[in-house]
C-alpha cells in the first residue's frame, strides 16, 4: 500500500471567478482573474510558483494545446506548466498534479488552474466533438445528455422504481441545488425553481428535462498548494489539508463485459473506496460533512450518493426526497450550488469543487457556511458512465 | 452440375411509408393530384441502396450456406457511389467469400432482370443477385407518389431451386422513355401514353413470347405475369398482347409500397413466388432501354429462407405522413441544421480498412473471457472472430437524446447485450422511444453510421431494432426453423 498523500499538502490560496455567460471575458481573461484571487489570499509572490498545472476540457474553444498559452496569460517565468486533459475530471487531475509535486519534494508552491471558455461555442449545451479514430468508428455521436440518461433507466429497471418516482427524485435534487445557489454570488444560475418547473420542463434526453443538465459556463478556478511547513513558516495556522486525493479510469470492463448494468459508476465507487482508505474514513455517510458531486445531472448526483456510500443501494430515491442532502439535511450536497447551478466550465468545475470546501473547511462560506465541518468531499467525474474517469478527495483541517 | 435456376429469394421494404395523401396534400396546388390513402415506402437518412440490399440478402441467406458462394452482383440505378462498389460493401458486410466474382450493375430499370438471365445462362456457380433501388424525383412530380424504395435478392444455384428457370428472352433499344444524367438527381421522363403503347406494348411482349417459345409454352399457361411499372395500364395492356390472360398479371409488392425501379421486378418475383403452389409458371419481366422476360416454374420445394419475405416486410411498416421529414431524408431540401449539424464526419480511410471486419461485419473478437465487440486493442489479426449480425440482443441501457443533431430525431442509443456474449454500444432504428425499455429483444441492422457531406463519403455499421413477429406467408415452408429473427 503506498504512502498516499494525507496531511502532506496544504492548500494556502483559492479563487475562483464568477461563473456564468462572460460575454467580454476571454479564457486567458478568467484565468489571470482566478489565478490573481489565489495569490491575494495565499500572500505569496507570483516568483515563488516554481510548477503548474493547467486543466483545459475543450482545446478548439479554449486556450488551445500545451500549457503555452496558460504560462503567457500568467505570466509564469518559464516553470514548467503542463496541460491536463481528462474529459470533465481535468480540474481534479490538475490538482492532483500539483499536490504530487509538492509532496514528491520537486515543488515548494505549485498551482492548479483550470478554465473554460464554453459560451464561445455559439451554442448550448457542450460542443459536438470527435473522441478519436477509434471511439468515433464505433460509438454514437450522442450528447452528454444522453450519455447520462441511461442512467436513469437502467437505475429505474434494476432498482424497480417507477418512472415518476425517480423523476420526483431528480427534480429535488434539482431544485434543491438551485436553492443553495441563490446564496452564492459567484454562482451562475441563482433562480430558483419548483417541483412543477423541473417536472415540466422540455425533455433533453429521455428522462432527463431542462432542469435535470447542469449550466454550460465559462468560469476559472485555482489552487496554490505546498507544505505544511512552508504554510506555517507564512504564518499561516488553520491549514487545510488534502486527507485523500484518488483517481480511477475505467479499464474498459464496463463497455466489454456483460455484467454491468449501466445503473451506476464504477470508477466513483473505486475512487471513493481508494479515498476513503487513503483519509481513514471509515463510514462516510457519517464521516463526511459535506460533499460537492459531479452532478453534470440530476440522475449522476442521485447514483453518486450510493457509489460514494452516503446511501444504501436503492436508496438514494428515498434519501433524496427525505432531504438528506439539502442544506440542512444530514450531508449537505452540492451547498454552492453544484455543477447544477454555480456552473461547469469543464476544466475548472473540480477546482471550483475544492474551492467551496476550502472556504466551508476556512469558515468562510458566508450564508452557506455548514456548522463545523470536519471532511469535505469532492467527486468530479469525467468521460460517461460507461467509459469514466472519477477523481475523489477528501479535505479537512490539519491536525496540529 | 450446372444452374438450375432461383433456390432462395430474399427482400427488404423500409419502415417508414408516406400516404399518397399527405405528398398530394402539399403538392396538388402544382400537380393537381389529390392522393389516396395508399401507401409508397421511403427509406430513412440513414439507408441507401446498400444498406437495402445487405438487409434483402440477409433476408435470402438467413438458412444458405454463403461460404460456397461464387459470384455476387448488386443492380442499382441509384447506388450511393458511381466509384465505390457496393459489391464489395455487400462481401464484408455479409461475410461472403471474399474470392466471390463482385459486380455492380445499373443503366436501366432492368438491371436486374438482365443480371439475373446471364448468371442463369452462365455457368458460375452460386450467385446472390442483389437489386436495390431508392429513386429521388422531384417535387411535385408524378414519380414522387408512383415510385418506392426496397430491395431484392435471389439466389441462383444448384441446389434444388424454389423457382426453376425455363428460358429467358431480351430486346435492347435505345427507347428513351426516361433518362437521369449522371450530374442530376431526377428522372426526366416523356409522355406516358407513347411510353406505354410504343414502348411497353411492344417490346415487353416480344420479349415474353420469345421467352415462352423458348421454353416450349404457350401464354395460356403463365399463371403470374409479374411486371411491375410506374405506368399506368401498362401491364394488362403488354399481358393482352402477349396473349396472357388478364388474371395472371400481379405486381404485389409494386401496388403496396410503390415502384421500387430495377428492384421491383426481383421484389415482386419473390411475392409470387411466396404464393404460387408447385407447378406454376411465373414469368417476370421488366422494362428500360428494351425488355427481359424470364421464365419459372415453381417447384415443390420449400421456400427455405426463415427472414421476413415481401410478405413479412410489407406490413413491416410505420407511417410517417411528415412530408418535409421525407423529403429531408431524401436529400430534397436542405434544413437548418443549427450548429451541431455542422460536426465535420471525415472518415479514416486506413481506419475503416483495419476495422472491416468489426465495422461492416460486425464481429466480435472471442477469447477465453468470451466475445469481445469491438475487439480489444492488440488483438491479434488471426484471433478468432464470432460474427454478431444474425443473433438477438437484448437492452441494457437506453435513452432518446433530443440534443444530439439528427435527421431523425430523437437520436436513440444505447448498450445492447448478446446473451451468447458480447456488448455493444448502439444506435436504436426503425422504432419509437416506447418500444424501447431494459430486457427488450433487438436485433440488428446495417446502416449508414456516418455521412460525410463535404466530401461526400458515407461509413457503414449496424444499429439495433426492436424484434418484432414476423408476418411472412409459409407456403410449404417444412424446412423453416420458426421465424422470429425480426
Amino acid at each position: 500500500m503506498p504512502q498516499g498523500i494525507r496531511d502532506r499538502v496544504v492548500i494556502i490560496g483559492m479563487g475562483c471567478v464568477r461563473f456564468g455567460e462572460r460575454w467580454d471575458r476571454s479564457g486567458e481573461d478568467l484565468l489571470v482573474e482566478a489565478f490573481a484571487e489565489a495569490l491575494a489570499d495565499a500572500g505569496v509572490d507570483k516568483s515563488l510558483i516554481d510548477a503548474a498545472w493547467l486543466a483545459v476540457g475543450m482545446d478548439a474553444v479554449n486556450l488551445g494545446p500545451s500549457g503555452i498559452p496558460g504560462a503567457i496569460a500568467l505570466g509564469l517565468d518559464t516553470v514548467p506548466v503542463t496541460k491536463v486533459e481528462n474529459y470533465c475530471a481535468s480540474g481534479t487531475d490538475a490538482f492532483r498534479g500539483a499536490v504530487y509535486a509538492v509532496a514528491s519534494g520537486a515543488s515548494d508552491f505549485a498551482v492548479a488552474a483550470g478554465v473554460e471558455k464554453l459560451k464561445d461555442t455559439g451554442y448550448g449545451g457542450l460542443p459536438v466533438r470527435t473522441r478519436g479514430t477509434q471511439y468515433d468508428m464505433f460509438g454514437v455521436t450522442g450528447s452528454a445528455p444522453g450519455n447520462f440518461a441511461q442512467l436513469a433507466h437502467a437505475y429505474s429497471a434494476r432498482h424497480g422504481i417507477a418512472r415518476d418516482r425517480l423523476k420526483e427524485a431528480l427534480a429535488h435534487v434539482s431544485v434543491k441545488s438551485h436553492a443553495n445557489a441563490q446564496k452564492n454570488p459567484k454562482a451562475h444560475l441563482r433562480r430558483a425553481i419548483t417541483m412543477e418547473d423541473a417536472l415540466s420542463a422540455p425533455m433533453i434526453a429521455d428522462p432527463l428535462g431542462l432542469f435535470d443538465c447542469c449550466g454550460v459556463s465559462d468560469g476559472a478556478a485555482c489552487a496554490i498548494v505546498t507544505t505544511p511547513e512552508r504554510a506555517r513558516e507564512l504564518g499561516r495556522d488553520r491549514l487545510i489539508s488534502v486527507k485523500a486525493l484518488q483517481l480511477a479510469t475505467s479499464n474498459g470492463w464496463e463497455l466489454a463485459r456483460s455484467d454491468w448494468d449501466g445503473s451506476y459508476v464504477n470508477t466513483t465507487r473505486v475512487a471513493a473506496k481508494r479515498a476513503y482508505a487513503e483519509a481513514g474514513i471509515e463510514d462516510p455517510a457519517r464521516e463526511i460533512s459535506l460533499a460537492e458531486v459531479h452532478d453534470c445531472f440530476s440522475i449522476t448526483e442521485l447514483v453518486t450518493m450510493e457509489d460514494l456510500g452516503f446511501s444504501e443501494q436503492g436508496a438514494a430515491v428515498r434519501d433524496v426526497l427525505d432531504g438528506a442532502y439539502d442544506a440542512d439535511g444530514r450531508l449537505p450536497v452540492q451547498i454552492d450550488g453544484g455543477l447544477k447551478c454555480f456552473g461547469h466550465p469543464i476544466g475548472a468545475s473540480g477546482l471550483r469543487m475544492l474551492y467551496e470546501m476550502y472556504l466551508q473547511l476556512s469558515g468562510r462560506a458566508a450564508d452557506r457556511q455548514v456548522r463545523d465541518p470536519r471532511y469535505g468531499l469532492t467527486h468530479n467525474l469525467g468521460g460517461m458512465p460507461n467509459q469514466s474517469v472519477a477523481a475523489v478527495s477528501v479535505i479537512g483541517v490539519l491536525d496540529d | 452440375m450446372g444452374v438450375t435456376g432461383i433456390t432462395a429469394l430474399g427482400a427488404y421494404i423500409p419502415w417508414h411509408r408516406i400516404s399518397r395523401r399527405a405528398i398530394a396534400a402539399q403538392t396538388g396546388w402544382l400537380s393537381g393530384a389529390k392522393g389516396d390513402d395508399s401507401e409508397r415506402s421511403w427509406t430513412n437518412w440513414d439507408e441507401d441502396t446498400v444498406t437495402m440490399a445487405v438487409e434483402a440478402a440477409r433476408d435470402c441467406l438467413v438458412e444458405q450456406p454463403a461460404d460456397a458462394l461464387r459470384a455476387l452482383t448488386v443492380c442499382s440505378t441509384t447506388a450511393p457511389f458511381a466509384d465505390r462498389a457496393s459489391s464489395a460493401i455487400l462481401i464484408d458486410a455479409l461475410g461472403l467469400p471474399t474470392d466471390s466474382l463482385t459486380a455492380d450493375t445499373g443503366g436501366s430499370l432492368r438491371a436486374a432482370t438482365s443480371a439475373l438471365l446471364a448468371t442463369l445462362r452462365g455457368n458460375s456457380g452460386p450467385t446472390l443477385c442483389v437489386a436495390s433501388e431508392q429513386i429521388t424525383t422531384a417535387i411535385g412530380s408524378p414519380e414522387e407518389l408512383i415510385f418506392g424504395d426496397g430491395a431484392a435478392a435471389a439466389l441462383v444455384g444448384d441446389d434444388p431451386p424454389v423457382l426453376e428457370f425455363l428460358s429467358g428472352a431480351t430486346v435492347a433499344g435505345d427507347f428513351v422513355d426516361h433518362f437521369r444524367a449522371a450530374d442530376r438527381r431526377h428522372n426526366y421522363w416523356w409522355e406516358s401514353r407513347w411510353i406505354r403503347d410504343e414502348g411497353i406494348a411492344k417490346l415487353v411482349p416480344q420479349a415474353v413470347s420469345d421467352a415462352l417459345a423458348s421454353a416450349g409454352l404457350e401464354p395460356t399457361a403463365v399463371d403470374r405475369f409479374v411486371f411491375p411499372t410506374p405506368v399506368r395500364g401498362a401491364a394488362a395492356l403488354a399481358a393482352r398482347k402477349a396473349g396472357i390472360s388478364s388474371h395472371a398479371v400481379e405486381a404485389e409488392v409494386t401496388s403496396q409500397v410503390g415502384f421500387a425501379g430495377a428492384a421491383a421486378p426481383l421484389l415482386d418475383l419473390a411475392a409470387a413466388c411466396e404464393r404460387a403452389t408447385p407447378g406454376e409458371i411465373i414469368v417476370v419481366a421488366a422494362f428500360g432501354a428494351g425488355a427481359d422476360a424470364l421464365v419459372f416454374r415453381r417447384t415443390s420445394e420449400p421456400l427455405c429462407a426463415a427472414g421476413h419475405g415481401p410478405s413479412g416486410w410489407v406490413p413491416r411498416r410505420r407511417r410517417e405522413d411528415n412530408y418535409v421529414k421525407f423529403l429531408a431524408a431524401r436529400g430534397e431540401v436542405a434544413l437548418g441544421t443549427g450548429m451541431r449539424g455542422e460536426f465535420d464526419e471525415k472518415q479514416s480511410m486506413p481506419a475503416l480498412w483495419r476495422n472491416r471486419q468489426a465495422m461492416l461485419g460486425l464481429q466480435a473478437a472471442a477469447d477465453d473471457k468470451g466475445q469481445r465487440f469491438p475487439p480489444a486493442a492488440g488483438t491479434p489479426h488471426e484471433a478468432s472472430r464470432v460474427e454478431l449480425a444474425n443473433r438477438p440482443a437484448t437492452i441494457t441501457t437506453f435513452t432518446a437524446d433530443h440534443l444530439a443533431f439528427s435527421l431523425n430525431p430523437p437520436t436513440m442509443y444505447g448498450l445492447i447485450d448478446f446473451p451468447e456474449g458480447g456488448r455493444m454500444l448502439v444506435e436504436y432504428c426503425d422504432t419509437e422511444v416506447e418500444a424501447l425499455e431494459v430486457g427488450r429483444e433487438v436485433h440488428m441492422m446495417f446502416r449508414i453510421k456516418a455521412k460525410d457531406e463535404r466530401r461526400g463519403f458515407r461509413s457503414y455499421f449496424w444499429k439495433a431494432t426492436p424484434t418484432r413477429p414476423s408476418t411472412r406467408v409459409e407456403r410449404g415452408s417444412s424446412c423453416h426453423k420458426a421465424s422470429e429473427t425480426a
